[in-house]
């Protein structure tokens, strides 16, 4: 059980959960924070000021993750990583609560979306050069 | 009967030691694919077919050492860009088509459902008589709604769920159901020694990461592509037992290593529907000599008794058994003796090819 001091928990998930998964995931909140009142957010729909206004409430962020990895669900936690001072724990969809080591993700997703960035343009290069210019196509 | 048997890049080619006797025909008997097209035609052949495999594979003229490292590269940037992938398949499907005018062939054969365009597999029928695809996923139980304008091309529709099986039949298909087998090649293994008690190989998915969290860490090994360090943080537990990946003969090596095989038997195209498959860690652990666990399915015990593979349906009823046949050895050599004398008699791929032919009956 995680201790909470202020009893304040923002939930944020951008992730569209069926009633089944997003009761399950209750519990397992529920469960570990036993005394505290849980706010739901979205940071797509939060704006940078409402941010920091409300922020400042929170004693601890869970932020939920869809799969396996931090790195694909950026959008959902680079603000808390960056700018929340408080305790920061993930949760996924299988309900593993677990502490998220705001170094270790903040490199882990700036190392993803280089490599992306990168392959990205590779890739479109590669297509503009060999495919592109040719009408028969010239992967063979 | 003369077959073509056709195949476009697959992620898992990079892996295998493909042989080729021109650009694109493959010495399938030299490459020696355990679990690709390869053992297919192999089984095909061994059925006293007469068996051309023609792999749509890019870079034919570089040879496969560097080809397959430069296939890796494109499939890496097909993910960011994905017009090359669809330009690289139309690119090479024409190509394929246009060596085939002149050639006679009876039978075509592929497992792939959507590599041609309606309008090529138009073209494809004119060609062959015989039109066979055999597919380990299920066309109507996935998220594939169009695959009707395109399964209307083949003649004989082979499949590993039974279910699918009845689907289509209802729809007016010729389908069959023909479950997975073992692969020619793998019936000279030798046993070797079992370092890993308990092991897992496979993707994680979601009721996967339970399961592999309820053993101890100590005895369980496991090898899957997709647990990476972002996972490691999630289940921090499991980060001792994590052996990394492993790909084409290294996968069978490290099978054969394992004393006991957790096999849960899930096939991710059924999006959480009840499924009753095989899958081929239940053919390919018995061509290692590995004991196996696998999770209970109808399919599976209709090939296989109770002396022979043993089933689990439920995570304590796998933790009991996995403890009850670690410590009993004799019994588990036994097993998977027998179940493995009767996949050599009648359910390697050359049985499940000499089945597809005596279907099609021509």
């Amino acid at each position: 059980m995680v201790s909470s001091d202020k009893n304040i928990i923002c939930v944020s998930c951008d992730l569209k959960l069926d009633d089944s998964q997003s009761e399950n995931l209750w519990v397992v909140l529920r469960k570990n924070f036993p005394h505290s009142e849980f706010l739901q957010i979205s940071l797509n729909e939060l704006r940078d000021v409402d941010y920091e206004v409300q922020s400042k409430k929170w004693d601890s962020v869970v932020v939920l993750f869809g799969g396996y990895n931090i790195k694909r669900y950026y959008k959902n936690c680079w603000k808390h990583l960056v700018f929340f001072k408080g305790s920061l724990y993930g949760l996924n969809i299988e309900g593993r609560l677990f502490d998220l080591p705001r170094l270790y993700c903040i490199q882990s997703i700036i190392r993803f979306e280089l490599k992306k960035l990168v392959l990205g343009i590779l890739a479109n290069l590669s297509f503009q050069l060999f495919v592109g210019k040719s009408k028969s196509g010239d992967i063979k | 009967m003369k077959w073509l048997v056709f195949g476009s890049l697959q992620a898992t080619d990079v892996h295998m030691d493909l042989c080729f006797t021109h650009e694109c025909l493959t010495d399938f008997v030299s490459s020696r694919e355990y679990n690709g097209l390869g053992t297919f035609s192999y089984g095909l052949h061994l059925a006293d077919q007469d068996v051309v495999e023609y792999r749509a594979i890019p870079f034919a003229q570089i040879p496969w050492k560097i080809r397959r490292a430069s296939c890796q590269w494109l499939l890496e940037l097909e993910r960011h860009q994905p017009k090359m992938m669809e330009e690289r398949v139309n690119s090479l499907t024409t190509d394929f088509l246009r060596w085939l005018s002149g050639r006679n062939f009876d039978a075509f054969f592929t497992r792939e459902l959507f590599t041609f365009s309606p309008p090529q597999l138009e073209e494809l029928s004119r060609h062959f008589k015989v039109r066979a695809i055999w597919l380990s996923w299920s066309p109507g139980r996935a998220l594939a709604s169009n695959y009707a304008d395109y399964l209307k091309y083949f003649t004989h529709i082979y499949l590993i769920d039974p279910d699918g099986v009845e689907l289509l039949l209802r729809e007016g298909f010729n389908a069959y159901y023909l479950p997975l087998g073992m692969s020619d090649f793998c019936i000279n293994s030798k046993m070797i020694n079992k370092p890993y008690p308990i092991g897992f190989i496979g993707t994680i998915y979601p009721n996967r990461m339970q399961l592999l969290c309820s053993f101890n860490s100590k005895l369980l090994n496991f090898w899957a592509p997709n647990f990476e360090s972002d996972t490691s943080i999630m289940y921090p537990e499991l980060t001792e037992s994590y052996r990394g990946r492993v790909w084409g003969q290294s996968m069978l090596t490290t099978m054969g290593q394992v004393e006991v095989l957790i096999n849960p038997v899930h096939r991710s195209y059924m999006m959480g529907k009840t499924d009753n498959v095989t899958n081929f860690r239940n053919f390919e652990s018995l061509g290692e000599y590995t004991f196996q666990l696998s999770e209970f399915k109808p399919s599976i015990r209709e090939i296989f008794d109770e002396d022979e593979v043993a089933t689990y349906s439920e995570i304590n009823e796998l933790k009991d058994k996995v403890d009850y046949f670690l410590g009993h050895p004799e019994e588990r050599q036994k097993m998977v003796l027998k179940a493995r004398d009767k996949v050599l008699s009648g359910h390697l791929y050359s049985h499940r090819m000499k089945a597809i032919v005596d279907s099609i009956n021509f």
